[in-house]
């Protein structure tokens, strides 16, 4: 399954944060479409399919992570992303209001790929997802895609 | 004389001068030599001696009663008659015995009291001749006993009639022998006899007993004489040795009367009151005995005088310097034959010092006693074999013993056989070295049974040779101490398990509360970044869109924006505050003069905004502490900060670093500085002390540095007074050169 581009999975039970991070990623080109996931669960589904069901879509070039999240936490979502073969090398951005020390560190140890604490200010919140979807959507190689099973 | 004299001659001349011739010459008439030698000597010391004629026959009589032949006796006893003599006169002169020595010395007495009428010799039958005739006799008839009588005699006498009267005894005494030579002379024959003796005899007829008997009489009366002297010089000897005996010894000796009065004292008495004998006598001894031991003196002498009774007693006497001292009076009545009193003897001995070294003593031992029976100590003594041999009183309420019962028992009897096995072992030890020992903690059993600890401490006792004849010492009873320590030890383990108790229940709820405070300001969070965003989404969009030119609109967005920001500034200080409480501490050495440097940069980046306020930064020399060095940074960036924010009205401000002797770090400004009174107010959370016109800010900052430097173990605090800037001081650990952490 081939890695489609310019598309971003938004893992965010929050709409009005939702709504300010499509707000602030809308001018830019470089986004074809965010798709977004209101739980961890959802999340899982969305990049790994269900127990009897492939998954509906190709996977995301990014993927915007919540660690606050209904049902299973954005930790134990990035874990079992981690450890399956499909999503194990896939672009993982934790975007949280958590600066705590204990799952910074818990993201690191599960090989995120950058942690990003939501600035209050919308100016700032806006510069920020502006150079995090430039960065992982423009500037950075991402790993292959791994071979169709 | 050239030619001797016949004998015819001569007793014409007798015949001439006597008229008559005694038979007394007849013997010496058959040789001129002899009979002249005999008239010569009776007339220069007879015939022609000066004294008085009655004096001479009187004499002569008396001392005729000593001749063994009767011839002188009688025929002077006859020439007393024609000089006025009456028989019984004659028989009483005669038949009265010598005077004795005492009698001599009153005659003599008598004599030297008029001693200016013996210029004359003394009138006939007057007691001065009386008491002459009396020394007379003595001095011729006694030897050595008359030595003073002689003496005197002569002084008073003067030499010339003294030298008759010797002349005159000697004479009479060469008369008797001349009789007793010449036994066969009778006095019938002699004219002064025929004269007077049938009428001297027949006026008392006493005077022929005596003559007939005078020579067994005046041998008894010499005998009796004898004795009576004997004995006088016999009890002259005993005085003279009492005397000797009384002045040598250290005592006070003193003689009464048997009715109490003094009739002696020696010399140490006259001496210890100053007087003389004659003051002494007749005065009291009231006068010098102490007032409060007089009462008994006078009731113990009065019943020895009334009874006979000897006594002793004790009492003070005052010496002539008014000192009393105490003394031993001890008085023995002296009884004769027929076991009369006949006097009182008595000694005085001074005990002062004796009584005081006893009253020293008794006083000292006194003390010993009361402080060995009233300590709350038990005090024993036990000889080299470890047996009692003394037990104060206080083991009764120690172990419940009387001190008797414990007499003969051991120490080690009153332990158990572990304990006394233990105890014994130690104590083995120390007599062997006989050492002192202290705090020996032994345990015994109370004769209720019960458990008693007790602390044991003793001294040696040595004998003279320095072998070890005991031991004496105290035991004290630390049974209520040891129960206390051990109470105490428990309380001591209790405690410090409720403190870790308490410490993890502290802690647990801090991180509770740390957790909530968490998770309060990260929910807050999130509605607040809504409102910001879309406040800030509604102003583009308004812009863009140019659907409204209300400035009203314009300024009540900004207003939502900005306290939006305000309260993200809040939520986010508490934030950080709820993680430091939970951060852990990474702690390295830290050398804070390249942190404070960077500090210093990034704010002094920050503050070039405000282009035309110059700031002069002085940093003197920093320690290198131990500590996070991400949370160090933290400090010293706020407190620049804040240094800069309430400096920015002086010009220039001024902002100095360094360290004081006493290793606090300082960093002080010249701002507007603060009131002392509201320094508690300080380093509290949001707890400001100007108002946001004045300077703006959370109020976090502080409570952040304040909670870093005490999650290191040190202390910070300001000083400050209004307009005078503020300086603020902070103690973290210094870096120890020899801790191996510091050292790399």
């Amino acid at each position: 399954m081939e890695v489609e581009p310019a598309r971003i999975l938004l893992v965010e039970d929050d709409p009005n944060d939702v709504e300010l991070i499509q707000l602030a990623l809308e001018p830019y080109n470089f986004v074809q479409q965010i798709a977004v996931v209101w739980d961890g669960e959802q999340a899982l589904h969305y990049l790994l399919g269900g127990p009897q069901a492939l998954p509906p879509n190709p996977l995301p070039q990014l993927v915007l992570l919540d660690l606050k999240l209904p049902k299973l936490s954005g930790i134990r979502v990035l874990q079992q992303l981690r450890n399956h073969p499909r999503t194990c090398n896939l672009v993982v951005v934790v975007m949280t209001s958590s600066q705590e020390d204990k799952d910074l560190n818990s993201c690191y140890d599960l090989g995120v790929n950058s942690y990003i604490v939501k600035p209050l200010d919308f100016q700032q919140f806006l510069e920020i997802a502006r150079q995090v979807g430039l960065y992982w959507m423009a500037l950075n190689k991402p790993p292959l895609a791994p071979l169709p099973s | 004389m050239t030619t001797r004299r016949t004998s015819e001659d001569i007793r014409a001349e007798i015949q001439a001068r006597l008229g008559f011739v005694p038979p007394f010459f007849e013997p010496a008439a058959q040789n001129p030599q002899i009979f002249e030698n005999l008239w010569q000597q009776t007339l220069l010391a007879y015939v022609d001696n000066p004294l008085t004629p009655l004096f001479k026959e009187k004499l002569s009589a008396y001392l005729s009663r000593y001749c063994a032949v009767p011839y002188c006796l009688i025929c002077h006893s006859c020439s007393l008659r024609p000089l006025g003599m009456e028989a019984k006169e004659v028989l009483e002169l005669l038949e009265s015995p010598p005077a004795s020595d005492t009698e001599v010395q009153d005659h003599l007495n008598r004599l030297a009291a008029h001693a200016e009428q013996l210029t004359t010799w003394p009138e006939p039958d007057s007691p001065l001749e009386a008491s002459l005739l009396a020394c007379s006799i003595f001095i011729a008839m006694e030897q050595e006993q008359a030595e003073y009588c002689r003496v005197e005699l002569r002084r008073l006498l003067g030499p010339e009639n003294y030298q008759h009267l010797v002349s005159f005894s000697a004479y009479v005494k060469t008369c008797h022998a001349w009789m007793e030579a010449h036994p066969e002379v009778a006095y019938e024959a002699d004219q002064r006899v025929q004269d007077n003796l049938s009428i001297l005899l027949a006026d008392a007829p006493g005077l022929g007993i005596f003559f007939q008997n005078y020579r067994d009489r005046i041998r008894q009366e010499r005998q009796q004489w004898q004795q009576r002297l004997a004995e006088n010089r016999e009890r002259k000897r005993s005085e003279q040795r009492f005397r000797l005996l009384t002045e040598a010894i250290p005592q006070q000796v003193w003689t009464a009367t048997p009715d109490g009065r003094l009739d002696y004292v020696n010399q140490r008495i006259l001496d210890y009151f100053n007087r003389t004998f004659e003051q002494m006598i007749g005065w009291g001894w009231q006068q010098v005995i102490h007032p409060e031991d007089l009462p008994q003196c006078l009731a113990v002498w009065q019943h020895a005088l009334a009874t006979g009774a000897a006594y002793e007693i004790e009492f003070r006497l005052q010496n002539a310097a008014g000192e009393y001292r105490w003394h031993l009076g001890r008085a023995l009545p002296l009884e004769n034959h027929q076991g009369q009193i006949t006097h009182w003897f008595g000694t005085n001995t001074d005990i002062h010092d004796r009584k005081q070294a006893e009253a020293a003593l008794q006083e000292s031992e006194d003390r010993f006693r009361n402080l060995v029976e009233t300590s709350s100590d038990w005090i024993w003594e036990v000889d080299a074999n470890g047996v009692y041999t003394y037990a104060s009183p206080q083991i009764f309420n120690i172990l419940g013993y009387k001190p008797q019962e414990v007499l003969g028992k051991t120490p080690f009897d009153l332990m158990t056989p572990e304990e006394a096995q233990r105890v014994a072992a130690i104590f083995a030890a120390i007599a062997a070295a006989q050492q002192p020992f202290h705090c020996l903690e032994n345990t015994n059993h109370h004769r209720d049974g019960s458990r008693v600890v007790l602390e044991t401490s003793g001294m040696p006792i040595l004998n003279p040779d320095g072998s070890l004849r005991g031991y004496r010492g105290v035991d004290r009873d630390i049974t209520e101490r040891k129960q206390a320590e051990a109470e105490v030890r428990q309380l001591n383990e209790t405690l410090e398990q409720r403190v870790i108790e308490r410490t993890a229940q502290l802690e647990a709820a801090n991180q509770e509360l740390d957790a909530f405070s968490y998770s309060v300001s990260h929910d807050l969070r999130a509605p607040l970044r809504h409102i910001s965003g879309f406040v800030t989404a509604l102003q583009q969009r308004l812009e863009q869109r140019g659907t409204t030119t209300d400035p009203k609109i314009a300024h009540y967005l900004e207003i939502i924006h900005n306290s939006s920001q305000k309260m993200g500034q809040l939520i986010d200080g508490l934030l950080t505050l709820s993680r430091l409480g939970r951060r852990q501490l990474t702690q390295y050495p830290v050398n804070l003069e390249p942190l404070v440097e960077a500090a210093i940069r990034q704010a002094q980046a920050l503050a070039g905004i405000d282009g035309d306020h110059r700031l002069e930064f002085q940093v003197s020399a920093l320690p290198t502490v131990m500590g996070d060095a991400t949370l160090l940074q933290q400090v010293f960036s706020n407190l620049i900060d804040n240094a800069i924010k309430f400096s920015r009205d002086a010009e220039p401000a001024k902002i100095t670093l360094g360290t004081l002797p006493n290793g606090a770090i300082f960093i002080q400004d010249n701002g507007a500085g603060f009131q002392m009174e509201h320094a508690d107010q300080l380093f509290g959370p949001f707890q400001r002390l100007h108002s946001q016109q004045e300077f703006e800010g959370t109020g976090i900052g502080l409570a952040i540095v304040q909670r870093i430097i005490h999650r290191h173990g040190g202390t910070i605090w300001a000083k400050s007074q209004p307009g005078q800037g503020a300086t603020f001081y902070l103690t973290l650990r210094p870096v120890d050169p020899g801790d191996p952490d510091g050292g790399s």
